[in-house]
C-alpha cells in the first residue's frame, strides 16, 4: 500500500471520510517524519504541533459529525510570510525573529475555516527576496531531489516540505515565480493566480502591486481545491478582486475539447537541446488532448528581468520602511539617538539581498533617476502587458519552461546575484502583468526535475486548471516521482 | 552608467540603512553590474504609452464601509515593542539638552 505521506490531497479526503485513518493519525505520521527529516532540510523554521494535534482532534469531530469539507483534517505546511495569530511569524528575517503576529492572515483564516491541519511555517528567502531560499536568516533549505542543491526560493520550505513528503500540500507568494520556480525545481504543481484573486491582507508585503499569495501541491486537483478555498474578495485588502470565484475543482474535468496554446520562440530558443527535446515531447501530449499550437514571436526576454529589478525593489524599499526597531521587530542594542536606532537596527537587522535590494530601489525613486527608471519601467510594464493581451486574443493559453536549467548546487549565487535575477527570466513577466499561471512537473533535466508553465488570461485560472489537469491524465507524474530518500 | 562610493553612502542614508565599511565594495560591484543590465531598459521605445499607466487587473477601487469594525487592545499590539512605558512606545531621547 502507498505510504499516507505519498498519497495526494484529494486521495487523502476521500480516506479520511471513508474513516479509514483520522485526522489526528495522520497528523501524527507527519508530525514524526518532520522530526525526522526537517534537520537535513530545514524545510520548517516552525513545528506547531500541539496546535495541529488540536486542529486535527477537531477536524475528527467535524468528521465524525458530517459537517467537514474536502478540506477538513489534511495535514499543511504555510510559509512564513503569513500572518498567524499567536504564533511566531518571521518572514524568513532576523528583522522579524521574535515577531508573534496578532492577527491571521486572511488565508490562515480561511484555510483554518475549512479545517485544515497547520504542521508548522515553512523556511523562505528574507522578505520573499530570492531564488534559492539561501537568503534565509534561519539557513538554507535543501532540496529532498538533492541535498547539496537548493529547492528553489523564496518558497523554498514550502516546496522541499511537499516533495519530502513532510506536508500534504503547502502555500507559498509569488512576486516573480516564487511559488512557480521551487514546484519546478521540486517536482511539484504551483499555481500563481492573478493579481487580485488571493487577499493579501497578513501577507507580509514585498512588492505590493506583484505579490500574490497561491498553493504548492501534488496534483492540479489539489491545488484547484486549495485555491477555491483561498480565493476572493476580501474587504481588507482594497486591491483583492470583484470577481465571482469559479468552482475550480468541481469543473475540473470541462476542460474545452480544443484550444490554442501559443509558444513564445524565444523562450523555446533559450533553452539547451535537451530541454527542448522534454519540452516538444509535452507540446505532443498537448496536441493529444486537442491543443492547437503556435510558435509565436514575443521577444521580451531582454527588457522582463530589468524591469522587474526596478519596479520589485521600488516598491519593496517603500513597504520595508516600516521596519525601523520602534513597534515591533529588532531594535539594535546600539544606538546612540533616534537616527541611530533606524540606521543600526536596519543595517544589523537586515540580511545582505534585502539590503541591496532596498538600496536599488532607493536609487531608482531618487530624484534625477526616478524618470529613467521606475516611470521608464513602469511603461515597459504596460507594453509587456499589451503584448500579453494581444496573445491572448487569439490563444488560450501561452506554454513556456518555468526555468531554463535544472535547481542550482548551493552557493553558487554568492558572488554573483545577477545570475540569480536572471534565473527569473521566464517567470517575472507574468508577475508584471499580473496573470495567472501554473508550473507543472512534466519535464526533467540532468535527471532533476523541470517545470513546464503555462500562462492563462486574467482570472481565468479556470482553463489553466482544466488544461493542467487533462495534461496531467495524459502524462501523469504522481505514480512517477523519482525516488529520493526522505520520502520512502 | 555606475555609481561611487559617495553615491552608496547618499543611498544608505536615505534608506536609513547603516553600512559596515567592509561591506560597501561588495555592494558597489553588485550595484553597478545589476546597473548595466537595467539600462538596457533605455533603448525600448515607449513613446506611444501615456503617463498615467492604468495598471489594472480589470480591478475597481473598493472601499469599506466607514465603521470601526476592530477594537484594537494596545498591550496586545504592544507586546511586540521592544520597549514601552504604558500606551507609548520609546526610542533613545530626541531633543537635545540636560532635561
Amino acid at each position: 500500500m502507498t505510504a499516507w505521506h505519498q498519497k495526494t490531497l484529494t486521495q487523502l479526503s476521500n480516506h479520511l471520510h471513508q474513516g479509514d485513518i483520522s485526522s489526528t493519525a495522520l497528523t501524527e505520521h507527519f508530525l514524526n517524519r518532520m522530526q525526522e527529516f526537517n534537520p537535513s532540510l530545514n524545510c520548517y523554521l516552525a513545528i506547531t504541533a500541539d496546535l495541529a494535534l488540536q486542529q486535527a482532534q477537531s477536524a475528527d469531530r467535524r468528521l465524525k459529525e458530517k459537517t467537514a469539507t474536502l478540506l477538513t483534517g489534511i495535514p499543511y505546511a504555510h510559509k512564513d510570510i503569513f500572518c498567524t495569530q499567536g504564533i511566531k511569524t518571521t518572514c524568513g528575517s532576523k528583522m522579524l525573529e521574535n515577531f508573534v503576529a496578532p492577527y491571521d492572515a486572511t488565508v490562515t483564516k480561511k484555510l483554518h475555516e475549512q479545517g485544515l491541519v497547520m504542521l508548522g511555517k515553512t523556511n523562505m528567502d528574507e522578505f520573499a527576496m530570492g531564488s534559492t531560499n539561501e537568503h534565509s536568516y534561519f539557513g538554507p533549505c535543501k532540496n529532498p531531489f538533492d541535498l547539496q542543491r537548493a529547492p528553489g526560493g523564496s518558497s523554498g520550505g514550502s516546496a522541499s516540505a511537499v516533495a519530502a513528503g513532510l506536508a500534504v500540500f503547502s502555500t507559498g507568494s509569488d512576486t516573480g515565480g516564487s511559488i512557480r520556480q521551487p514546484a519546478s525545481f521540486c517536482h511539484l504543481v504551483g499555481i500563481k493566480p492573478t493579481y487580485g484573486r488571493v487577499s493579501r491582507y497578513g501577507m507580509i508585503a514585498f512588492a505590493s502591486s506583484l505579490d500574490q499569495g497561491g498553493v504548492l501541491s501534488q496534483s492540479v486537483a489539489d491545488a484547484a481545491l486549495v485555491l477555491e478555498a483561498m480565493s476572493g474578495h476580501d474587504p481588507l485588502d482594497s486591491t483583492s478582486a470583484h470577481q465571482p470565484v469559479p468552482q475550480y475543482f468541481n469543473l475540473l474535468n470541462n476542460a474545452p475539447n480544443s484550444f490554442k496554446v501559443a509558444v513564445p520562440r524565444s523562450f523555446f530558443e533559450a533553452m539547451d537541446p535537451s530541454s527542448q527535446e522534454a519540452f516538444k515531447k509535452v507540446l505532443e501530449h498537448i496536441r493529444s488532448i486537442g491543443g492547437e499550437v503556435d510558435f509565436i514571436d514575443f521577444n521580451i526576454q531582454d527588457i522582463v528581468i530589468p524591469t522587474y529589478y526596478i519596479i520589485a525593489p521600488a516598491e519593496a524599499s517603500s513597504n520595508l520602511a516600516r521596519y525601523d526597531g520602534v513597534r515591533y521587530g529588532y531594535q539594535t542594542p546600539h544606538a546612540k539617538n533616534l537616527e541611530d536606532l533606524y540606521m543600526k537596527t536596519r543595517g544589523e537587522g537586515f540580511g545582505a539581498e534585502v539590503k541591496r535590494r532596498i538600496l536599488m530601489g532607493t536609487y531608482v525613486l531618487s530624484s534625477g533617476y526616478y524618470d529613467a527608471f521606475y516611470q521608464k519601467a513602469l511603461k515597459v510594464r504596460a507594453l509587456i502587458n499589451s503584448g500579453f493581451q494581444e496573445i491572448f486574443k487569439k490563444y488560450h493559453v501561452i506554454a513556456t519552461p518555468t526555468a531554463l536549467s535544472e535547481a542550482s548546487l548551493l552557493k553558487s549565487h554568492d558572488h554573483d546575484p545577477l545570475a540569480m535575477y536572471y534565473s527569473d527570466l521566464c517567470t517575472v513577466s507574468v508577475n508584471l502583468a499580473n496573470l495567472p499561471a501554473i508550473s507543472l512537473p512534466l519535464m526533467q533535466r540532468h535527471g532533476l526535475p523541470l517545470g513546464f508553465q503555462l500562462i492563462g488570461n486574467h482570472f481565468d485560472e479556470l482553463t489553466l486548471l482544466q488544461i493542467s489537469h487533462k495534461l496531467e491524465q495524459v502524462s501523469p507524474w504522481v505514480d512517477h516521482l523519482s525516488p529520493i530518500k526522505a520520502r520512502s | 552608467m555606475s555609481i561611487d562610493k559617495a553615491t552608496l553612502e547618499k543611498l544608505s542614508m536615505l534608506a536609513k540603512i547603516e553600512l559596515k565599511e567592509e561591506e560597501i565594495p561588495n555592494y558597489l560591484a553588485s550595484f553597478n553590474k545589476l546597473l548595466g543590465a537595467l539600462s538596457q531598459l533605455q533603448q525600448v521605445d515607449v513613446s506611444t504609452i501615456p503617463v498615467d499607466i492604468e495598471l489594472h487587473t480589470n480591478n475597481q477601487q473598493y472601499l469599506r464601509d466607514d465603521i470601526v469594525t476592530e477594537d484594537p487592545n494596545p498591550e496586545y499590539f504592544q507586546k511586540n515593542a521592544p520597549k514601552t512605558l504604558q500606551n507609548f512606545y520609546l526610542v533613545p531621547k530626541v531633543i537635545e539638552g540636560d532635561n
